[in-house]
């Protein structure tokens, strides 16, 4: 896969990284919603509109597939392309978190006894 | 036994749906749960006092769309009461307290106003135009009825601009919230 196809995509919102993320393995809608909200220890609720929406342009662009269908529920997957984004995003947040890490240490020491005036 | 309903009169704009959720969600608490609208009046069926949180959507599709739109949503565990006005009606019992949003980003909440502009302003121009287009093909007209349509169309226009700047405004704070 060409790198800015990939890259046009970049950096990811942050319910669209976690539906990717869900997506590794066959999931259906409602699925996804519980498993964010789990897996993000509650800290991301993606709602049923933001979802769907989101899920119809994932499926355009073709980062995610449909999978399977039982009369109640459709099950999505991640495509190669998917997969691809996925890490570039990944690979994105260890370096945010790595910087985050240092300032933190830096924080923490500067703060001892520091006020804003 | 006849279950028991209620008439109520209350105006909202298309742009008040925080305000007219809000009441809904009063109403039901209060044992009165919505099964239709007529502008500007709301039905209500008698039932226990229940804590619903109502949604409005602005969803413009149709077809096989807008059933797998409608199916996402049940399976999301939202009821749907159909589409009342310029929006799609949906609710769910409020569990610990937390009334759910269908909407979660500042991205798909500034989407939402716009399909609600798109959907209030498409039909004027349109019709503006063909009601000009018939009433020149058919010649003379009595004076009232030149000065009705007229009027029609001023007010028309106006309410047109009012929904664009009132809409526009609440597009403004859905993206004060966003940071990213």
């Amino acid at each position: 896969m060409v790198r800015e196809e990939v890259q046009q995509y970049l950096p990811l919102t942050e319910a669209t990284y976690y539906i990717l993320l869900a997506l590794v393995s066959p999931l259906h809608g409602y699925g996804v919603m519980q498993w964010i909200h789990e897996t993000s220890r509650g800290l991301v609720t993606v709602g049923a509109g933001t979802l769907y929406n989101a899920f119809s342009l994932l499926l355009k662009e073709g980062l995610i597939v449909k999978v399977d269908e039982d009369e109640r529920r459709k099950y999505y997957r991640l495509t190669t392309k998917g997969k691809q984004v996925l890490l570039r995003q990944i690979e994105r947040l260890e370096v945010m978190t790595a910087a985050g890490q240092d300032a933190k240490a830096s924080l923490a020491e500067a703060g001892k006894g520091d006020t804003d005036a | 036994m006849h279950s028991q309903s209620m008439r109520s009169f209350k105006w909202f704009w298309p742009w008040q749906d925080r305000e007219e959720e809000r009441w809904l969600r009063q109403m039901s608490l209060e044992g009165w749960h919505l099964t239709s609208r007529s502008w500007p009046f709301y039905t209500f069926v008698r039932g226990e006092p229940t804590d619903y949180v109502y949604r409005l959507d602005s969803s413009t599709r149709s077809g096989r769309d807008l059933e797998d739109y409608l199916s996402f949503f049940k399976e999301a565990g939202w009821e749907y009461l159909g589409k009342l006005s310029a929006w799609h009606y949906f609710r769910q019992s409020v569990v610990d307290g937390q009334p759910s949003e269908i909407y979660t980003d500042s991205e798909s909440k500034v989407d939402r106003y716009r399909r609600l502009l798109w959907t209030l302003l498409t039909p004027s121009p349109l019709s503006m135009v063909v009601t000009l287009a018939a009433m020149k093909k058919f010649g003379r007209h009595p004076p009232w009825l030149v000065a009705l349509t007229v009027t029609i169309f001023v007010v028309w226009t106006a309410y047109s601009v009012a929904a664009a700047i009132m809409i526009w405004r609440r597009i403004q704070e859905a993206k004060r919230a966003q940071l990213a």
